[in-house]
C-alpha cells in the first residue's frame, strides 16, 4: 500500500527517523566536543542524505531547510563557524521541525509548507554568528587534561561558550591514528617525551610564518614534531595567525624545549607533558562524558561539561574512543538487519504450533505403551521425541530473544529530554544511564517510552531542587536522575531514581483522603508503599500548581495504565529529603507460561504458575464466611477464597466434601481458587483471544493442547474483578443436566464414566446434541455396512453371525471376545452334555428389565444347538413370559457361553497344569458345571435385584495365591464392599461378593429409591444391608444349587460387612500365604461397568469329596 | 425450503446481463430466512465441531473452536437476532468469514448455495427494515421469488462485537 508520499513513504520514514536521531544524539556530542571532525562530518552526511530522500518523495520545503542546515554545518566543518550554545539550540530546533514534518508524514498527513520562519534565522545566523571571532583567538591543541576542571557558569547543560578560553576551531586534532603512531614510537624508544606545545607570537610580529617555522627547525633538531597546525607547508606559504600548535616528541626537557623555542618576538610558550590515552579498547568501560554515538553503547552521560565527574578523560582520549566507538559500531550495524515485525509475528507462530504438535508425540508414545508395552523401539521414538522437544524449545526461545530489543535505545532519547528539562526548569541535573543492554520484548519497549518520559519529568520538575537549596541541604548542586534497567529474577527491571527531596507522605494521604480514595481510618493502617500507590489515581496530584511539564496528575495515570497492561508491577521508594525511586518490573518472557491446568466440569483453565502459590485441598468444613467472603485458614493465615465456578458461570456442585483449591499470589497477598479438579502441569504457548474476537475479562488467553483441546489461561487480577462485580450469571438458576462426556481430559482422579454433570449451556447443550448425532451416525453406518455384507450371504451361519454381530454392537459390547464368539460359535465344541432343548427360556415376569435396544435374534436360537444340560432346570422354575423377556435371557446366556468357552480354553490353557495336578479331568467339569449353574444363578437373581442387565463372565478356576488372584482379577486395586459369607456343613469355605465402590452404592441407593446422597466412602447403614441382602441372595443361589447337584447340605452364614481395596478385602478372608483354589465370575453391567464379583473359596479337601458326590 | 435454481434465469438473462458486473454471495438459511453473504468475505464452510466455551461473555457467543490451530469464535446469529438458540440440525453449518486478518464464525441452519446477482438487481437499503438486525443488512436482492438479505461483514463485526 503506498503512502501518502507514494511508494517510497515507508522507506523514508524509516531512513528519516533514523537519521533524526542520529542528528539529535550526535548534535548532542558536538555540544561536548565542539571540534570533533568525525562528528560533524556525520551531521554533514545525515543532512545531505535527509536532504536528498526529502526531495525524492516530494517534500520539497523540507529538503530546502535541510539545505540551509547544510551550508551552517558545511561551515562548521570547514572551521569558519564556531559551535556554541546558540548555534546548537538552532540546530536543534531545526531538528525538531524537521521531526515533526516526520511524524507528520507517519500519520498520513502530507506536511508542505516552507520553513521560511527557520530559513530566515537560519540565514540571519549564517550572516552573524556570535560574538567571538574565531580569527583571533588562540590555537591550542584540543589535547588537554586541564579541560575536565571547568565549569561552566550557565546551567548544568553542556554549554561551551566562546567565553571559555579552551575550546578553539583551530585546535589541533589528534587523530587515532596519531594516537597509535605516538604509542609505538614512545614504545619504540621510551626515554621519549611527548610534549604539546603552543607558542604565541606578538600580534605585530612580522613574518610571522617564517618566524614558527624557524621555532620548528631548531626544535627539529632535537626531536620530533610530530604534527602541527598550521602546518609547515602553511607556515612556509605566508601564516599570518599569532598561534602555533604541536606535537613534539623528544628526550629533552621542557626547560630546554622552552630555549630552543624562544626566538625573538615569542611573547607566550606554553610547554605540557602530553599524556597519551590506552589505546581504546581498554577504556571502553571507563566512565567518559561523551554521549555515545550509536545505540548500543553503555556509557554514563552528563549533558552538563564535565564538572562534576573527578574522572579526568582528556578530549583525546575521546576523540580516539568516539572513533574506534564510531567504527566498532559502524560494523555493529552491519551485522544487524531491519526484520519487519510481523514477520518474526509469523515466525513465533508457527514455532508455537511447533511446540503444541511436539506435546502431541508424547500423548502418542504413551498410548502406544499402554497398548503394546514397552519395546526398545519405543525407547528410539521416545528419544527422538525428547530431543524434538529440546530443539523446539530453544527455537522458541530464540525466537523470542529475537523480539527482545536492548533498552538503550529507549534511554538514548532521554538524554536530549533532561537537557532540555533542565534549561526550562533552571535546575542543574546529571542523567545516568545503566544497563542499556538490558533486553525487553519490543512491544514493551514501544510501549515504555512514554511512561519513562512521564516518570522523568516529575523528578526533575518535583523531585529534584533547586540548586541553591540542594546546596543549602548539602547536597550537590547538580541533581542526578538515573535510569536503570535489570534482570531481577524472571522479570526485568526499570528504575529510575532521583536524588531529589523525595515524596511528601503526608501531602499524598492528604490529598487521597481529600479526594476520597481512602478515609481517615483506613489510613492509619496503609504501608508506605501503599500510599504512595494513590500518586496513580487518575487526576491525583500534590503540585501546588500545575506546570507545561507536570502537575496535572495524568501522567502518573499513563504509567500504571502500562503497568497494568503489561502485568507489571511498580515499588516506590522515598525517604524525605534524600530521595526517590520507581522500580517497574515486567515479567520476561510473554510467550511461554508454564502452568498448572484444572478441570471445571469438562472445561479445561490454566492457572500460570508464576502466579500460583501452592495447591490444597480443603473440607467443606473449613470454609468460613467473613463479612460475606468465605475465607481459609492456612497454616495460620487467612486467605479469602473465590469459587471459581461462580467467575466462569457453571452451577454449584453440591455433592463434593473435599475441594481442590489453588493459591495464588496477588499483589503480595495470597488467595484461593476452589476448583473441580486439578490436572497437572503444562507449557502453554499463549494465543491472544483478541486476534479473532476481543479480550475477554478474566482470561489472558488461550492455548491449544496436543489433543486439539482449548485450554483458557485465566488471568488473575481479571478473576478477582469478576469475582467482586456484580454482574456474574446468578449460579443458582443454572441447573444441571446429565450429558456424555465428550473430553478426552482426565484428572488423575476421574472416574471413566460415560456420562457426568454437566452445566446446562448453550454451549454444553450444543456439544451433546452433536456427540449424540455423531455416534448415531457411526452406528448407523456400521448397521448398513452389515446389512450390505448380509445381503450377500443368506447362508445360516452367515446369518446368524451377521445379527449376532450387530446385537452385540448395539448392545456396545467391545469385547474381543465377543468377535471371537462369532468364530467360536461354529468351532467351539462344549464339554458339557448337551441338549437340543427348547431355546425359549426366559424369565419370570418379576423381572423389570430395561429395554433392550437390540433386535431379536430369533433365528439365531435354533442355532444354539449348543444348549446344555444347565438350562434345563432353569426352565422349570421359569415360564415364558413376552418377547422381550426372552430377549433379555437370551442375551444372558448368550454372553455367558461364548465368555464360558472362551475362558474355559483360556482357562485350561493356562492353569491346566496347576490344577490338574490337584483334580482331575472328570472332577474338573462336574465342579465347573456345578459352579457354572451356580454362577448362573446368581447373575440371574442379580439383574432381577438390580432391575439391570447383567452379564458375567465364565468362572475362572485356579489354583492361586492372594497376589496371583489380585492379579487375575480386573480393577483389583479399586476400592470394594465385600459381603462374606461362610459356608457351612459339608463343605466349609467363603463366599466373598464384592461390589465396586461407586455401583455398590448406585446399586444401593437406587434400590432403596432413596435421594439420599451417599457422603462419600461410607455407605449408611441401609445400604450396607441392601447390599449384604443382595449378597446373601446370590451367594445363597451358588450354594444352593452346589449342595443340589451334591446332594449335600451347606448352608450360608449370615454376611459380614467388609471394606477396602482387593487385597485388603481378600486378606480378611483368607488370611493364610498358601495357595488356594478360587473360582470367581465377574458381573458387569452395561458394557465395562464392574458391578462386582463372586469368589468362591472353599475348602480344597473338602471340595474334593464333595465332587465325588456329584454323580 | 426449495432450493434458488438459478440456472434457467440465467441462461435466458445471459445474452442482455453478459456484459453487466455481477456479485457472488453464499446463501444460507437462519430461522427459515434466506440471506446472503458477500462470497470474497467467506473464508470456509465446515460441518459443526465441538465448541469451547468462554465464560462470561454474550450469549450468542458459543465459544471457540480450534481451526488448525487458530482460535476463533463462533456465533449463534439466530441468537443474536434475539431469537432463540439455534437448533443442532443435520444440516447446520460453521460458515467461517474472514475480515481483514481477523477470522470469526457463525452458526446457521443449512448453507445453501452461492448466486450470482448483478449489481443491478441489488437494491440498498436505506430505510431501517423493521428488524433487530436491520443494520446488518447492507442490500437486499430478489432472487426467484426469494428475498434474500445480504449481510456486510463490517457491520457484523460491529454487531457482533468482535473486538
Amino acid at each position: 500500500m503506498a503512502g501518502i508520499l507514494g511508494e517510497y513513504t515507508e522507506l523514508f520514514l524509516e531512513e528519516s527517523e533514523d537519521q533524526i536521531e542520529e542528528l539529535n544524539s550526535n548534535l548532542l556530542l558536538l555540544e561536548n566536543d565542539h571540534h570533533n571532525q568525525d562528528i560533524i562530518n556525520d551531521i554533514f552526511r545525515a543532512a545531505h542524505s535527509l536532504k536528498s530522500s526529502a526531495a525524492f518523495v516530494g517534500l520539497y520545503h523540507l529538503s530546502d531547510l535541510s539545505h540551509k542546515m547544510e551550508n551552517l554545518l558545511q561551515k562548521i566543518r570547514e572551521g569558519t563557524l564556531e559551535v556554541n550554545t546558540r548555534l546548537v539550540n538552532l540546530l536543534f530546533k531545526c531538528f525538531d521541525l524537521i521531526k515533526n514534518s516526520i511524524n507528520k508524514v507517519s500519520d498520513g498527513i502530507k506536511v508542505d509548507e516552507p520553513y521560511s520562519d527557520m530559513i530566515a534565522l537560519l540565514d540571519e545566523y549564517e550572516k552573524n554568528p556570535d560574538v567571538s571571532d574565531n580569527k583571533a583567538t588562540k590555537n591550542k591543541p584540543s589535547v588537554k587534561e586541564s579541560n575536565s576542571k571547568e565549569k561552566s557558569d550557565n546551567n548544568s547543560t553542556s554549554q561551551k561558550s566562546g567565553t571559555k578560553n579552551k575550546t578553539n576551531p583551530d585546535a589541533l586534532v589528534i587523530s587515532l591514528e596519531d594516537v597509535h603512531e605516538l604509542h609505538q614510537e614512545i614504545t619504540a624508544d621510551p626515554n621519549l617525551n611527548l610534549y604539546k606545545i603552543r607558542i604565541i607570537l606578538k600580534a605585530d610580529t612580522p613574518m610571522k610564518g617564517l618566524r614558527f617555522t624557524l621555532i620548528l627547525q631548531n626544535l627539529k633538531t632535537n626531536g620530533i614534531v610530530f604534527k602541527s597546525k598550521p602546518t609547515e607547508d602553511e607556515l612556509e606559504s605566508g601564516y599570518t595567525g599569532t598561534s602555533l600548535y604541536f606535537v613534539f616528541l623528544t628526550k629533552k626537557r621542557e626547560a630546554e624545549i622552552h630555549e630552543s623555542a624562544n626566538i625573538d618576538m615569542v611573547e607566550t610558550i606554553h610547554v605540557n607533558r602530553l599524556k597519551l590515552p590506552e589505546l581504546p579498547n581498554k577504556k571502553k568501560e571507563e566512565v567518559k562524558e561523551e554521549k555515545p554515538t550509536e545505540k548500543s553503547q553503555e556509557s554514563k552521560t552528563t549533558p552538563s561539561s564535565n564538572a562534576q565527574n573527578s574522572l579526568e578523560t582528556s578530549k583525546l582520549h575521546n576523540v580516539g574512543e568516539n572513533e574506534d566507538k564510531a567504527i566498532s559500531d559502524s560494523r555493529i550495524v552491519l551485522k544487524s538487519i531491519k526484520v519487519s515485525s510481523d514477520k518474526l509475528d509469523q515466525l513465533m507462530n508457527n514455532v508455537g504450533e511447533l511446540v503444541i504438535t511436539n506435546s502431541g508425540f508424547q500423548k502418542i508414545y504413551d498410548d502406544l505403551i499402554a497398548l503394546f508395552g514397552e519395546d526398545t523401539l519405543f525407547n528410539d521414538l521416545k528419544l527422538k521425541v525428547d530431543q524434538i522437544n529440546r530443539i523446539s524449545k530453544d527455537l522458541q526461545t530464540g525466537i523470542m530473544n529475537i523480539r527482545m530489543v536492548p533498552i538503550g535505545s529507549v534511554f538514548n532519547r532521554f538524554t536530549r529530554l533532561v537537557r532540555d528539562l533542565s534549561l526550562e526548569t533552571n535546575k542543574k541535573v546529571n542523567l545516568l544511564l545503566k544497563g542499556e543492554n538490558t533486553e525487553l520484548d519490543k512491544k514493551v519497549i514501544d510501549a515504555i517510552g512514554e511512561p519513562l518520559i512521564h516518570l522523568i519529568r516529575n523528578s526533575i520538575d518535583h523531585g529534584i531542587e533547586q540548586p541553591n537549596e540542594r546546596i543549602k541541604r548539602g547536597k550537590d548542586e547538580y541533581g542526578t536522575v538515573e535510569l536503570n534497567a535489570y534482570q531481577g529474577g524472571s522479570n526485568i527491571m526499570v528504575e529510575i531514581r532521583d536524588d531529589g527531596k523525595g515524596l511528601n507522605r503526608a501531602k499524598i494521604l492528604e490529598k487521597a483522603i481529600a479526594n476520597g480514595l481512602v478515609t481517615k481510618e483506613e489510613s492509619s493502617s496503609l504501608s508506605d508503599n501503599d500510599v504512595y500507590q494513590f500518586i496513580f489515581a487518575a487526576g491525583f496530584s500534590t503540585a501546588d500548581k500545575v506546570t507545561d511539564i507536570s502537575g496535572r496528575g495524568v501522567g502518573m495515570n499513563v504509567v500504571n495504565k502500562l503497568i497494568q497492561e503489561f502485568k507489571g508491577k511498580i515499588i516506590i521508594n522515598s525517604q524525605e529529603g534524600i530521595g526517590t525511586s520507581f522500580t517497574l518490573s515486567f515479567p520476561q518472557a510473554l510467550a511461554i507460561i508454564p502452568s498448572i491446568l484444572v478441570i471445571m466440569e469438562e472445561e479445561v483453565y490454566a492457572f500460570p504458575l508464576s502466579e500460583v502459590s501452592e495447591t490444597i485441598k480443603v473440607n467443606l468444613e473449613q470454609i468460613t464466611t467473613l463479612e460475606g467472603h468465605e475465607i481459609i485458614n492456612l497454616r495460620g493465615e487467612v486467605l479469602p477464597i473465590y469459587r471459581l465456578n461462580h467467575i466462569i458461570g457453571l452451577a454449584d456442585r453440591k455433592d463434593l466434601t473435599e475441594l481442590p483449591v489453588v493459591i495464588v499470589n496477588y499483589k503480595s497477598r495470597k488467595l484461593g481458587f476452589i476448583v473441580d479438579d486439578l490436572i497437572g502441569k503444562h507449557e502453554t504457548v499463549i494465543k491472544s483471544l483478541a486476534k479473532n474476537y476481543k479480550n475477554v475479562p478474566g482470561l489472558t488467553g488461550a492455548t491449544i493442547m496436543g489433543d486439539g483441546t482449548i485450554i483458557l489461561v485465566l488471568d488473575i487480577p481479571g478473576l478477582i474483578e469478576l469475582a467482586s462485580s456484580d454482574d456474574l450469571v446468578e449460579t443458582s438458576d443454572l441447573k444441571f443436566k446429565e450429558m456424555f462426556r465428550t473430553s478426552s481430559v482426565r484428572s488423575l482422579e476421574t472416574s471413566d464414566s460415560e456420562k457426568l454433570l454437566k452445566t446446562s449451556h448453550a454451549t454444553n447443550l450444543f456439544n451433546e446434541k452433536l456427540f449424540e448425532m455423531r455416534s448415531k451416525d457411526k452406528s448407523k453406518t456400521k448397521r448398513d455396512r452389515h446389512r450390505n455384507e448380509s445381503q450377500n450371504g443368506r447362508t445360516a451361519a452367515g446369518a446368524r453371525r451377521e445379527l449376532e454381530k450387530t446385537n452385540k454392537e448395539l448392545i456396545e459390547k467391545a469385547e474381543t471376545r465377543q468377535q471371537d464368539f462369532v468364530a467360536m460359535e461354529e468351532t467351539a465344541q462344549l464339554k458339557l452334555e448337551n441338549s437340543n432343548s427348547d431355546s425359549k427360556i426366559s424369565l419370570t415376569s418379576n423381572v423389570s428389565l430395561e429395554e433392550v435396544k437390540s433386535e431379536v435374534i430369533q433365528e439365531s436360537q435354533p442355532a444354539k444347538e449348543n444348549q446344555d444340560e444347565l438350562y434345563t432346570h432353569l426352565e422349570s422354575k421359569v415360564s415364558s413370559e413376552d418377547e422381550e423377556h426372552k430377549r433379555k435371557a437370551s442375551e444372558i446366556i448368550k454372553g455367558f457361553i461364548e465368555q464360558k468357552n472362551e475362558r474355559i480354553k483360556a482357562v485350561q490353557g493356562n492353569q491346566a497344569s496347576e490344577v490338574s495336578e490337584l483334580l482331575n479331568q472328570d472332577q474338573l467339569r462336574k465342579l465347573e458345571s456345578i459352579m457354572n449353574t451356580g454362577m448362573m444363578n446368581a447373575a440371574m437373581v442379580l439383574s432381577q435385584l438390580v432391575g439391570k442387565e447383567v452379564e458375567l463372565f465364565v468362572p475362572d478356576i485356579s489354583l492361586t495365591d492372594k497376589e496371583g488372584l489380585a492379579r487375575d482379577i480386573r480393577y483389583s486395586d479399586e476400592k470394594f464392599f465385600g459381603m462374606k459369607i461362610r459356608m457351612n456343613g459339608d463343605l466349609n469355605g467363603n463366599l466373598l461378593m464384592m461390589f465396586s465402590e461407586e455401583n455398590g452404592k448406585n446399586v444401593a441407593k437406587e434400590l432403596l429409591r432413596s435421594k439420599e446422597e451417599s457422603n462419600g466412602n461410607t455407605l449408611s447403614d441401609d445400604s450396607i444391608s441392601v447390599l449384604g441382602e443382595i449378597s446373601n441372595i446370590v451367594c445363597s443361589g451358588v450354594i444352593n444349587s452346589l449342595s443340589n447337584k451334591s446332594k449335600t447340605e451347606i448352608l450360608p452364614s449370615v454376611p459380614e460387612f467388609i471394606t477396602g481395596s482387593f487385597i485388603e478385602v481378600l486378606d480378611i478372608v483368607k488370611p493364610e500365604r498358601t495357595k488356594f483354589l478360587s473360582m470367581h465370575t465377574e458381573f458387569n453391567q452395561e458394557g465395562n461397568n464392574l458391578l462386582g464379583l463372586l469368589l468362591f473359596l472353599p475348602d480344597f479337601d473338602e471340595l474334593v469329596k464333595l465332587i465325588a458326590k456329584i454323580k | 425450503m426449495s432450493a434458488i435454481d438459478l440456472r434457467e434465469d440465467n441462461q435466458e438473462n445471459e445474452e442482455e446481463y453478459l456484459a453487466e458486473e455481477v456479485e457472488q454471495f453464499l446463501t444460507f438459511l437462519v430461522n427459515e430466512e434466506f440471506f446472503g453473504l458477500e462470497l470474497l468475505s467467506v473464508h470456509e464452510i465446515l460441518k459443526p465441531v465441538p465448541v469451547t466455551r468462554i465464560p462470561n461473555v454474550e450469549e450468542y457467543v458459543l465459544g471457540v473452536i480450534n481451526l488448525r490451530g487458530e482460535i476463533i469464535p463462533i456465533i449463534d446469529l439466530k441468537k443474536r437476532f434475539d431469537l432463540e438458540f439455534t437448533e443442532l440440525k443435520a444440516s447446520s453449518r460453521f460458515i467461517v468469514i474472514m475480515k481483514d486478518e481477523k477470522r470469526f464464525g457463525i452458526f446457521v441452519d443449512e448453507v445453501k448455495q452461492v448466486i450470482k446477482v448483478p449489481i443491478s438487481q441489488l437494491n440498498y437499503t436505506t430505510d431501517d427494515l423493521a428488524l433487530s438486525y436491520g443494520k446488518l443488512i447492507e442490500s437486499v436482492s430478489r432472487v426467484n421469488e426469494h428475498l434474500i438479505l445480504n449481510l456486510g461483514v463490517n457491520q457484523m463485526v460491529d454487531f457482533l462485537q468482535i473486538a
